[in-house]
């Protein structure tokens, strides 16, 4: 008997196959019609991180009297440390997260994480909470390294951790990886990887802190580095899935959104600006539909210096905003306030600045000694000066000179009224700042410079 | 435990992994059954770790998963070929099916890839999150595809429909079960190859022409 051939046998079944195509078609108009777009974001945006209806078992107490409050939650000397992102327990604690390594990109970083308890204002011992291997071995592909973290509490009041991992080429070869904890981080769930880009799953990662939309789906602002380099923001269900997306920008000059959610149809999303023209400025974009539309990306009244920043919205409606307020290095970094929805900004607080010492060309010897008193001046200091020193030296020194970096910020309020500020402290440590409200009302007070 | 994703992705990279040995020069004659076995063998090999990695699971971490197209084109080129001579008829529609898929993949690699990855404003990859205007114009493909008789093209379509509303792969997007980097690499391989080829016969009918 010979064999029929595809053509031969597709003639004889067309009746099949058009009921094949109607099926298909019918299930898909079904799932078609389940994703429904969210109706609004559910108020409270970035810095949001504490779920709706959990508990609070003990409330933190608030920051020390002075009103602010300094130390260093990662404790590893030696190690290239960054890009820390906070959030806060259901037993009120405060949980950071950062990635740790030889180098930035090297096969060592891990992500690592400790629990600052409020009780009694001290940092626990950091742990690791994922490998390169670990998470290779769970997404079933070959990852090559790890990046930015960025943890946001899920509306089921889960903890959600993203991370950028690596399989091919540089940054820009990037996918981002996610873990869910039930038990705010003490042990987590399998690994899988969000798919987001149609060309071998490249060229997307993640820095900002997710949202919440009404329907109980998540927006996770994420920026692509590949052929482009433009913001997005994703929207994620429940189980994890990638159920939509919307771009913020296009071109090549935005990275990391951060999304600012006013009330359900409002909000601003502000990008790092990585173009070539002067002066730099923070790029700013609006919705007014619960970010159906928005609008082109312009720039604002913020410097930048192709860096991360951080935010939030406050109760009272005014913006405040943690950045490196300069155009070109990060050896400064402030904290900014806006109460016009982002048209202008104010400087109340300078939390890191040593762009006068940058600028007079330190020798070593110098340098040591700025980043010993630095070291020395930050209250919950857990090891001597000379080792902060020793540590930046060999991280920032024998690569850069004599330069200071103080970036990619992460800030959250508690639900104790405190705020926390995390960021990296010469990409040695990780440094953590907690004001209280009285003394932010305080600063709000001041004497401030006009941008 | 693996994710059911993981599984389905891994079956699928490693059967395309056999399906391309036996279309290795001097494996191409093996009759049915025999192709049928080499593909099981090297599947399996393919899936079984060796110091906790296998094949698949490498290809997988640069390709992703396969598109449903990707698959249907494998099953359609190996296993289309039949046996015996085709008739002119059958030979006509082969040809046609043939063109018609790879014009629109093509066309589809050429359009997204780019766009998605940042050239222009507009994001052709979004449509895949279940836009009912992007379903209703596959829906319209599909259909022309199956009255003029090129079913492959329609085939694959509706399997890819299908397997995105089944959620087959680890991708929640439509786009992903449609097209994969690997076979329009291919698509875009031959288009190139026959450009050459048609650049060449110019260039070589243009001297002849001189030499007259």
């Amino acid at each position: 008997m010979r064999r029929l051939t595809i053509g031969e046998e597709l003639k004889g079944r067309r009746g099949v196959w058009l009921g094949l195509i109607l099926v298909a078609f019918g299930a898909g108009a079904v799932r078609c019609l389940r994703e429904a777009p969210p109706e609004g974001f559910r108020p409270g945006g970035v810095g949001m991180t504490v779920a709706p209806d959990r508990t609070i078992a003990s409330r933190p107490k608030e920051a020390a009297r002075g009103g602010l409050r300094t130390d260093f939650v990662s404790l590893r000397a030696g190690v290239r440390t960054h890009a820390p992102s906070l959030v806060e327990l259901k037993n009120g604690d405060i949980r950071a997260f950062w990635y740790a390594g030889t180098d930035e990109g090297t096969q060592d970083v891990t992500i690592r994480t400790a629990v600052l308890e409020t009780r009694t204002s001290e940092w626990g011992p950091e742990r690791m909470v994922t490998s390169r291997e670990h998470t290779q071995e769970e997404v079933r592909r070959y990852v090559k390294k790890l990046g930015n973290p960025v943890v946001s509490r899920a509306p089921d009041g889960a903890l959600w951790l993203f991370y950028v991992t690596v399989s091919v080429g540089g940054w820009a070869g990037s996918s981002i990886t996610m873990i869910r904890s039930q038990d705010d981080g003490e042990s987590w769930e399998k690994a899988r990887r969000l798919v987001t880009s149609p060309f071998l799953n490249i060229s997307t990662l993640v820095k900002g802190p997710a949202i919440t939309y009404t329907d109980g789906t998540m927006g996770l602002p994420v920026h692509h580095e590949f052929l482009g380099k433009f913001g997005e923001l994703l929207r994620i269900d429940a189980q994890g899935d990638v159920v939509d997306k919307v771009r913020l920008s296009s071109g090549r000059e935005a990275l990391q959104p951060l999304v600012l959610v006013r009330d359900e149809n409002r909000a601003l999303v502000l990008m790092r600006y990585a173009g070539k023209a002067r002066p730099r400025r923070v790029l700013s974009t609006t919705t007014g539909n619960a970010g159906r539309t928005w609008t082109a990306p312009t720039g604002s009244l913020l410097p930048n210096s192709d860096a991360a920043l951080t935010g939030m919205v406050l109760a009272d409606g005014r913006m405040l905003v943690a950045l490196n307020d300069t155009e070109e290095r990060r050896e400064r970094l402030s904290l900014v306030v806006s109460s016009d929805g982002g048209a202008s900004w104010r400087t109340i607080y300078r939390v890191e600045d040593q762009s006068e010492p940058a600028s007079q060309g330190l020798n070593e010897t110098d340098y040591a000694a700025v980043i010993e008193r630095l070291g020395e001046t930050t209250v919950g200091a857990r090891r001597g000066a000379s080792e902060y020193a020793s540590s930046v030296k060999r991280v920032m020194f024998s690569k850069q000179g004599n330069t200071f970096e103080f970036s990619y910020p992460s800030l959250i309020r508690a639900s104790g009224g405190d705020f926390h500020l995390a960021y990296t402290w010469n990409e040695a440590f990780i440094k953590h700042v907690q004001f209280s409200q009285a003394w932010l009302d305080e600063r709000l007070q001041a004497d401030a410079r006009l941008h | 435990m693996p994710a059911s994703t993981d599984i389905t992705g891994l079956a699928g990279i490693a059967g395309a992994l056999g399906w391309m040995v036996t279309a290795l020069p001097g494996l191409r004659g093996l009759s049915g059954q025999k192709v049928a076995w080499t593909v099981v063998a090297v599947s399996v090999v393919a899936v079984v770790p060796v110091a906790g990695w296998s094949v698949a699971v490498g290809v997988r971490g640069v390709t992703g998963d396969l598109s449903m197209t990707t698959m249907v084109w494998l099953g359609w080129s190996r296993w289309g070929r039949g046996t015996r001579e085709a008739t002119m008829e059958e030979a006509r529609l082969e040809e046609g099916s043939r063109y018609g898929l790879e014009t629109l993949i093509g066309v589809a690699a050429l359009a997204l890839y780019p766009m998605a990855l940042g050239i222009g404003r507009i994001d052709p990859y979004r449509l895949g999150y279940g836009s009912g205007w992007f379903l209703s114009t596959l829906l319209v493909v599909a259909l022309v595809a199956w009255f003029r008789r090129a079913e492959v093209v329609a085939l694959a379509i509706a399997l890819a429909v299908l397997a995105w509303t089944g959620r087959w792969n680890e991708s929640s997007n439509l786009w992903d079960y449609l097209l994969d980097p690997l076979v329009s690499f291919y698509v875009l391989g031959r288009w190139g190859a026959r450009g050459v080829k048609w650049a060449h016969r110019r260039i070589a009918g243009g001297l002849a022409g001189v030499k007259r």
